[in-house]
């Protein structure tokens, strides 16, 4: 079971990873923490939830428990509806290449409080909202209006990119 | 992949970065197992340290026998607030079936544990070390008051009552956000219903 996870998720959960941690050296940390407790959490597994929420929640779990350890939690992180009245520093300027384009998204995203990231980070991975719901515990409504948010954001700051982020 | 006109898509930008997958391997894991069983012990050993500096500092007062049971009563102190910082601190590995909680419950769950552990710190590690140096300090005032010393003192015990008072409104913020972000998971519950 952990070696399918590993094998169906391992790209998903680097990402993740991107997205909690700005520092290569304690990505990597981050990245064999998450490995390790999904691997000690399927002894647990009964498939009450579907393998995916499974693996999404055991990460972002840790994720979030890195965030509150690292003591980013008193670095002014902020909400999607603080985040939308911030303004964005690199306005104006298109990201030119693909690499700068992902440094200013992943810069957005490690500016947000866990739970905003969560959805965000599913948003970002292609999952519905019913998934999200599942894997955040957010009403249907609560995920709705925090998607919503999070495609004005997104198509602000990422000019031409604005209207795929459907 | 998706096609070039979708480049700058926030989600084609996401999916398609780089990633080098280091899925951990059963020896890989074996090794994990053994870091944290270290980390543990260190962790345990540090915590001792508390009281055995507090110890130490018995020389300071053997003098002074009114202020031995001040001194008792630090290392009782300390000895106690090892326990209760530890009890729940052994608790911090994530469980196994921490999977089943959401996102939402899991992290409410994590700060309300951190603004326990940081209230816990205040009145049980850094309560009776407190104490102890006011044990040795208050001895050292009166030889210095004694021998026309005491000016000479003041440097370092307003280095002292800056360090403590530092300490004490470093970790007064922290319980302060950690309680607004509770407030705002509270919130986000309310709304939720």
């Amino acid at each position: 079971m952990y070696t399918e996870a590993a094998d169906k998720f391992g790209s998903s959960l680097e990402r993740l990873a991107r997205a909690y941690e700005a520092d290569p050296e304690k990505r990597r940390d981050l990245s064999q923490e998450i490995y390790f407790q999904l691997w000690r959490s399927f002894q647990r597994y009964d498939a009450r939830c579907s393998l995916r929420t499974w693996v999404y929640r055991v990460a972002h779990h840790v994720a979030a428990s890195h965030v509150i350890r690292e003591r980013k939690i008193f670095s002014n992180l902020v909400s999607l509806e603080e985040l939308d009245t911030l303004p964005d520093k690199d306005q104006g300027q298109f990201a030119s290449d693909q690499r700068r384009s992902l440094e200013r998204l992943s810069v957005l995203i490690q500016q947000l409080k866990p739970i905003d990231r969560q959805v965000i980070i599913s948003y970002l991975e292609d999952m519905d909202a019913a998934s999200i719901g599942e894997i955040t515990g957010l009403s249907s409504g609560n995920v709705a209006m925090r998607i919503h948010r999070i495609k004005n954001i997104l198509a602000r700051r990422f000019h031409e990119g604005g209207g795929h982020a459907e | 992949m998706r096609n070039d006109s979708s480049r700058n898509d926030p989600r084609t930008i996401w999916q398609n970065q780089p990633t080098e997958p280091s899925a951990m391997t059963l020896d890989k894991t074996r090794q994990k197992v053994r870091e944290l069983h270290a980390k543990t012990r260190r962790q345990l050993l540090g915590n001792l340290a508390l009281p055995l500096i507090v110890v130490a500092f018995y020389g300071g007062i053997r003098q002074f026998p009114v202020l031995r049971p001040l001194y008792v009563f630090a290392i009782a102190w300390s000895l106690a607030g090892l326990y209760f910082t530890n009890r729940r601190m052994w608790s911090a590995a994530m469980p196994e079936d921490a999977a089943l909680s959401t996102g939402l419950e899991f992290y409410r769950r994590e700060v309300d544990r951190r603004r326990y552990l940081s209230r816990r710190f205040l009145l049980w590690s850094f309560g009776p070390f407190v104490l102890a140096i006011a044990a040795v300090i208050v001895p050292l005032i009166s030889l210095g008051i004694r021998k026309g010393m005491l000016l000479n003192m003041i440097p370092l015990l307003a280095l002292l009552v800056i360090w403590i008072v530092s300490v004490v409104v470093i970790r007064m913020r922290q319980q302060r956000e950690l309680q607004r972000e509770i407030d705002e998971l509270n919130d986000i519950e309310r709304t939720n219903k």
